[in-house]
């Protein structure tokens, strides 16, 4: 029979690096007893056994029938409570290659261990009082960032700032909410005060709950990111301006029209998120089939892609072609840049376009501005930092050339480049007063479990204002309206939650998680 | 056995118990220390209130007698928060005390079944193996048998009254504690405690100089029965008179002889009816509290003063009374006095009111904890039902929470216990919305017609009334807003073409209806009759009961099912059982308070578990994680 979350826990192991290659790898145990079962595949038992919690053990893991030996490791051993599941727990680091950690997981299995389930370690430190909802979720978004400004995002809340905040404005609506239920409970005669919550203290608390649900927005674009797409017609120079957005070669680039098939992907960071670049077929009639169906791949793209930076080659014209502007009409919040500026015949910038030539990098500061002013418009905020000041961070390219959906980041960006804004004038594609990128530092919801609840309890207070309009004749309602929010903001932390909740949350996470 | 069931006092409990009883054909013996004393009200000459009215709703609508007494025996009848909006407006009626405990006494003597004897209970009979309850032993040494024994004894048992620096055995002033069962059962086991209570004084009517005083005169009386029909009862007035800095001082000063402060009493008192010592001590910025100047029937002279209740001497009694506006010349007939008196923690008990310690023993009302003639009466009723449940075989009878607040009223009792003496709030109820006066009929006279308590008559009167309400509630669902009626009323025109049902639903409508938006003070007619503002005809078609009903079903149907929803996962938990046995160590990372509250209380349910007081919300959530995955 199939084992739940919820079955009874027995002891469990589990891959919890990436898989693939690398120098190390760290197969994760847990469970009551585990100790001593992993002591039955181990060339040392006595000092596995004998370790005190938080000590190194370093042996060889054998499986415990054939006697093969399957790798050299180091066990980290844990005793319950002072684990992550909190209960005793070995975590054993292994060679990085497949073949050895999975020569150490059938080691374990044949030792007792059963396989985990995703995110099982997590819901048993859930289980066990050792983290509640928002951080477990935190600590799911941190494994996944894929930016820093999602690591950040991830690591104020598992330091738990968003479960006091909402804790905070719980503690708030319970101290409202019995200020009503004295009002029904009392009748007027008995003194009882008339008159509802304070007005004020409901729309703080709205205000309050009402930006936290909006930070969602911010908040996914930071944890899955945005598609920046470039187009713009053939040779305009779309794949220098894509291999200079991310400081390598990355495409093909030849001087013949058409050379790029398909579309390249590459990640990078910017401003803290998360962006993947796509370089796009040049849009012009098709000359082979080959060429037809990227060029429909491409269209496809454009129209579904968060941003767009169209690229007009700045040699052709005084202003962009016909089809530019048709294009850029069905696009009007693409970013467009004016390239090949050091060309001696480039004509002057016109006015909504970035100035930037690929092959010099000259204008890239301006260019960058811009798109991180699309971002922040993406992202609905209008935070304060990246302030005036603070050197535009650049693009840092992210490992990895794909970066599937779901997979960790094995590295972190480089640190921000040392291009310097402080030269660059302001860009004109730009418009005065454009929202800054959100700060990474702000406390943000990433999670869309976590804005549904706050919308709902964002709706239950609209409810309540729209009560309070008729004074004493709708607090009976209004203690009902204020008993949800509570409830909703109740039900984010998991101190209400319901067994399909549990479940639903941790089948999310990856196993070894 | 010489009874089927024998039932101990012939208070509010009793008197519920032993009727029902009777009626389900049980041969019943009550055993009373005077008959005479059957249904007295020792305290506020007055039933029904906020939470408390719709006590009285529902035990007259589960067949019990309370609803009916005080139909025939109101001086005055006011509908009380009636500013705050419908579902949590109560009923409330003063009594003529001398008259509804002769119905009372009347209603006992003549059911067939039910017999009365004059007697003190002083001991239960066991059996020999100590795990089930075989009858009683009186005073006078009577060995009365019977299968089951609900034991109502209000404030009698070792009861001790005190004013100023005198003291002396008692239940009531003037009537004799009931000695020997109270130490009996602390012998037995059982979980006894000490409580207390009071009571003001009451003062002749000709002492009084009314012109000094706020009169308050009555509204249109409205029945609490659901088989009630137009009440015939003369209407009077009470009046409002205030304490004052003078009255305040002469208390503070006196203190010092004040029992409650002098430590003679040990008892917890009643927080939420506080004697006006208690109350000048906890809120001494109260520059004056309110009186209530009551009568107490149509036929004494005694006025009640409702809002001092006090232990203070006689003499200081007379002192700060008389510092009052319109009392300065009061005659004081019977003084204020307390009474400290033994109590069973209903922890013990079943949700079914039936012990834990012994089988075929029930207790009911202040016996267990809890103030309030309405609170006393809900768990006589249960207490009867299930004591001739357990007689024939059948399994009890629980109330849920979710249903009534009979059902909220027993669950906290039997899950949280009580160290002070429980009252009844429409805050204690997780659907106050749905448990509104007029729905008890609804939710309850069904469970009554299953149980055996409701006739032929009166289930042919609720049927009648429930199809009655589906009709109106037809035609509100069938009924559209006008453009006509929309551009007359701004409130109504998002809703033109609506049908009225979804229309109401937006308060402001509602309100609009109901003649309250903007009225100072709240609504005037009965709560709910806004239909009649759209469809005026109706009034002569439907009794105004029916109409009510229909239009408060509509106008809070938005807000019954959120409250359900929210009430949904409450009781899923309900349904989730903790195993006989279950050990509490065996939860990694419960806390230790936790663990500690749990095993002691032993919860049936993780429901009942998450609402044992103090226990934190993390530690339910690590029960119900090892609940399921025992599963």
């Amino acid at each position: 029979m199939p084992r739940s979350y919820l079955s009874a826990p027995v002891p469990i192991a589990a891959l919890a690096t990436a898989p693939g290659e690398a120098a190390l790898a760290m197969v994760r145990a847990s469970g009551a007893g585990s100790i001593e079962l992993a002591a039955a595949c181990f060339s040392r038992p006595e000092a596995l056994l004998s370790a005190p919690g938080h000590s190194l053990v370093f042996g060889r893991l054998v499986h415990p029938r054939t006697g093969e030996a399957a790798d050299e490791v180091l066990a980290s051993v844990f005793r319950a409570p002072r684990s992550f599941t909190g209960e005793d727990a070995v975590e054993f680091s292994c060679h990085g290659s497949p073949a050895a950690v999975r020569a150490v997981l059938e080691a374990l299995e044949a030792a007792g261990f059963a396989p985990a389930l995703p995110g099982e370690f997590s819901f048993r430190a859930f289980a066990n009082g050792k983290s509640d909802l928002v951080r477990s979720e935190a600590l799911l978004e941190l494994v996944r960032a894929r930016s820093e400004g999602a690591r950040e995002g991830a690591l104020l809340r598992l330091e738990g700032g968003l479960s006091r905040r909402l804790e905070a404005a719980r503690a708030e609506l319970l101290g409202l909410l019995a200020e009503v239920e004295l009002r029904l409970d009392y009748a007027e005669e008995d003194g009882a005060p008339a008159g509802g919550p304070a007005r004020p203290a409901l729309e703080a608390l709205r205000e309050t709950l009402s930006a936290l649900a909006a930070s969602y927005r911010a908040g996914r674009l930071y944890r899955d990111g945005a598609r920046l797409v470039l187009a713009g017609g053939a040779n305009a120079g779309k794949s220098s301006l894509f291999n200079l957005l991310l400081r390598e070669e990355r495409s093909i680039v030849s001087p013949e029209a058409g050379t790029t098939r398909d579309y390249v992907e590459a990640g990078v960071e910017l401003a803290g998120f998360p962006l993947t670049l796509l370089d796009t077929a040049g849009l012009r009639e098709a000359g082979g089939a080959v060429e037809a169906e990227g060029v429909a791949r491409s269209l496809r793209l454009l129209s579904e892609a968060e941003l767009v930076l169209y690229v007009v080659d700045g040699t052709l014209g005084d202003s962009p072609s016909a089809e530019d502007e048709a294009f850029l009409a069905r696009r009007p919040d693409a970013v467009r840049a004016w390239n090949k500026i050091d060309a001696p015949g480039s004509r002057p910038v016109p006015a909504g376009f970035v100035g930037v030539s690929a092959s010099t990098g000259e204008g890239l500061p301006s260019l960058l501005s811009a798109i991180e002013s699309r971002l922040a418009a993406l992202a609905g905020t209008a935070g304060a930092a990246l302030s005036a000041g603070e050197p535009s961070s650049g693009v840092a390219p992210s490992a990895g050339a794909r970066a599937e959906p779901g997979e960790p980041s094995s590295g972190a960006a480089p640190p921000a480049g040392a291009t310097s804004a402080a030269s660059s004038a302001e860009p004109s594609a730009a418009a005065p007063g454009a929202p800054a990128a959100p700060s990474r530092a702000e406390l943000r919801v990433a999670s869309e479990r976590q804005k549904l609840l706050l919308d709902r309890a964002v709706e239950s207070l609209d409810a309540a204002f729209a009560l309070q309009a008729l004074g004493d004749e709708g607090l009976d309602a209004l203690a009902l309206e204020l008993k949800e929010a509570a409830e909703a903001l109740g039900e984010i932390t998991g101190e209400i939650a319901a067994p399909e909740i549990l479940e639903a949350i941790f089948s999310r996470f990856c196993v070894g998680k | 056995m010489d009874y089927e069931a024998i039932v101990v006092g012939g208070g509010h409990a009793g008197i519920e118990a032993a009727l029902a009883l009777a009626r389900l054909g049980r041969k019943t013996l009550l055993v009373t220390q005077d008959p005479e004393t059957i249904g007295r009200m020792s305290c506020n000459p007055a039933i029904g209130g906020l939470a408390k009215g719709n006590l009285v709703r529902e035990i007259d609508a589960l067949g019990g007698e309370m609803g009916r007494l005080i139909d025939a025996s109101m001086l005055q009848y006011r509908t009380l928060n009636r500013s705050r909006g419908p579902a949590v407006q109560a009923p409330r009626a003063q009594a003529d005390k001398a008259r509804y405990a002769a119905l009372a006494r009347r209603a006992v003597e003549g059911e067939p079944r039910l017999f009365v004897r004059m007697d003190t209970a002083v001991d239960l009979l066991v059996s020999r193996d100590g795990k089930r309850v075989e009858g009683v032993l009186t005073s006078r040494g009577a060995a009365i048998g019977a299968r089951a024994v609900v034991v109502a004894a209000g404030t009698f048992m070792e009861g001790r009254l005190f004013i100023g620096s005198w003291s002396g055995p008692g239940g009531r002033l003037g009537e004799p504690a009931a000695t020997g069962l109270g130490d009996a059962l602390r012998r037995r086991g059982f979980p006894v405690g000490r409580l207390k209570t009071g009571t003001p004084a009451r003062v002749a009517r000709r002492s009084v100089d009314f012109s000094r005083l706020e009169e308050e005169k009555g509204e249109e009386p409205r029945p609490f029965s659901f088989a009630g029909g137009r009440i015939d009862r003369p209407s009077v007035s009470c009046w409002a008179a205030y304490t004052n800095a003078e009255t305040h001082r002469v208390i503070r000063e006196n203190l010092g002889s004040s029992p409650l402060y002098g430590g003679a009493i040990t008892g917890r008192g009643p927080r939420y009816c506080p004697s006006i010592e208690d109350k000048v001590v906890r809120f001494p910025e109260r520059e004056r509290h309110q009186v209530f100047v009551e009568p107490e029937g149509e036929h004494t002279e005694e006025l009640y003063l409702n809002g001092v209740s006090t232990s203070l001497p006689e003499a200081v009694q007379e002192a700060f009374i008389r510092t009052m506006a319109g009392l300065e010349r009061a005659e004081i007939v019977r003084p204020g006095y307390a009474v400290e008196y033994d109590y069973l923690d209903p922890l013990a008990l079943r949700a079914s009111l039936e012990s834990k310690l012994l089988e075929g023993l029930f207790l009911a009302g202040q016996t267990n904890g809890t103030s309030g003639y309405e609170e006393a009466a809900a768990q006589g009723l249960l207490a009867g039902i299930n004591a001739a449940r357990r007689i024939s075989g059948e399994p009890p009878l629980v109330l849920p929470r979710s249903e009534s607040y009979i059902g909220v009223l027993v669950d906290d009792l039997t899950t949280l216990g009580t160290k002070e003496p429980y009252r009844m709030f429409t805050s204690r109820a997780e659907r106050r919305l749905s448990l509104r006066c007029d729905t008890a009929d609804r939710r309850l006279t069904p469970t009554g017609r299953a149980v055996g308590l409701v006739d032929d008559g009166r289930w042919e009167l609720f049927g009648r009334r429930a199809r009655a309400v589906e009709e109106v509630a037809e035609l509100l669902r069938s009924r559209r807003v006008s453009r006509a009626e929309a551009d007359a009323e701004a409130a109504l025109a998002p809703h033109v073409g609506e049908p009225l049902a979804d229309a109401i639903r937006d308060p402001r409508v509602a309100a609009l209806a109901e003649g309250c938006l903007g009225v100072e003070g709240g609504c005037e007619g009965a709560g709910g009759a806004g239909i009649l503002r759209f469809e005026p005809g109706l009034a002569g078609r439907y009794p105004e009961d029916v109409l009510e009903t229909a239009w408060l079903d509509a106008r809070y149907s938005g807000y019954e099912a959120k409250e359900a929803r929210l009430a949904g996962r409450f009781e899923r938990s309900e349904g989730l059982r903790v195993p006989e046995g279950f050990d509490y160590g065996s939860v990694v990372g419960l806390s230790a308070e936790g663990r500690e509250k749990l095993s002691a209380l032993r919860p049936l349910t993780l429901g009942q578990a998450s609402r044992v007081p103090g226990l934190r919300k993390a530690d339910a959530a690590l029960l119900m994680v090892a609940l399921l995955r025992g599963k």
